[in-house]
């Protein structure tokens, strides 16, 4: 088994729910978002299973809360609503996500984008990259330019 | 004053004196002129990946990666042509 990069099967359905809120604007008439949720990232060994089935945070598989990394993995930045471009909705952090003097367990390959305000700390996305080890180093996702082509999180 | 490397514009800048390392097992700033360093990078559709490691006898004592994720999560959504 290994990770697999999804956008997380019950993000989708959740997003028709309302159960989550990227910004703090979704007036419908009845009620209105005025507090947007806060995201976090945490990091997975190579050796976990993530992927379109995963619906919540767990800390299964991650990197041990150890050399500087935190179970639940770090804040996500998100200063900008998503919005549209032609066809497509996007989203993406509006800054890096980073961890300085980690020293990870083990080899890791996998981030896990997460909702940290929900009860249950529900999951959107999984991503996967090559595997990584890092020594009393920075560990840096940088993010994608925010735009219908490239966007962390694309819906069209 | 950092202790820790920076990406910046493309190219790993050093810390001015002392850099995070694990000698040993032991987590202790070392003196970066001290270190053979040696830097890399991976691009492929999924992602770049920039790297930079410092060695002290040929054992890794320091590794930073920046990573950008290029394979962004898309759902194509769709809603019912007709009834």
């Amino acid at each position: 088994m290994a990770n697999t990069a999804a956008m997380c099967t019950s993000f989708k359905q959740e997003i028709l729910n309302g159960s989550h809120a990227f910004g703090a604007q979704a007036a419908n008439g009845v009620r209105t978002v005025t507090t947007k949720d806060a995201f976090k990232m945490a990091l997975f060994l190579a050796t976990a299973t993530l992927g379109a089935a995963t619906t919540a945070y767990s800390s299964t598989g991650e990197l041990a809360a150890s050399g500087n990394y935190a179970a639940g993995g770090n804040a996500v930045t998100n200063a900008t609503a998503p919005t549209t471009s032609g066809t497509t909705a996007f989203w993406t952090p509006s800054a890096s996500v980073s961890w300085a003097n980690l020293t990870s367990s083990g080899s890791f390959d996998c981030a896990l984008l997460y909702n940290s305000t929900s009860t249950g700390a529900l999951a959107v996305a999984v991503f996967t990259f090559g595997a990584q080890s890092i020594t009393a180093g920075t560990f840096t996702l940088t993010m994608p330019t925010n735009d219908a082509t490239n966007g962390l999180i694309r819906i069209a | 004053m950092t202790t820790q490397p920076q990406f910046v514009d493309g190219a790993w800048q050093d810390p001015p004196e002392l850099i995070d390392t694990v000698i040993a097992g032991v987590p202790q700033q070392y003196p970066v002129a001290g270190l053979k360093r040696r830097i890399g990078w991976h691009e492929d559709e999924d992602e770049t990946c920039n790297w930079v490691e410092y060695r002290l006898d040929e054992a890794v004592v320091h590794r930073s990666v920046d990573m950008r994720v290029k394979k962004a999560i898309f759902a194509d959504g769709a809603a019912a042509a007709s009834f």
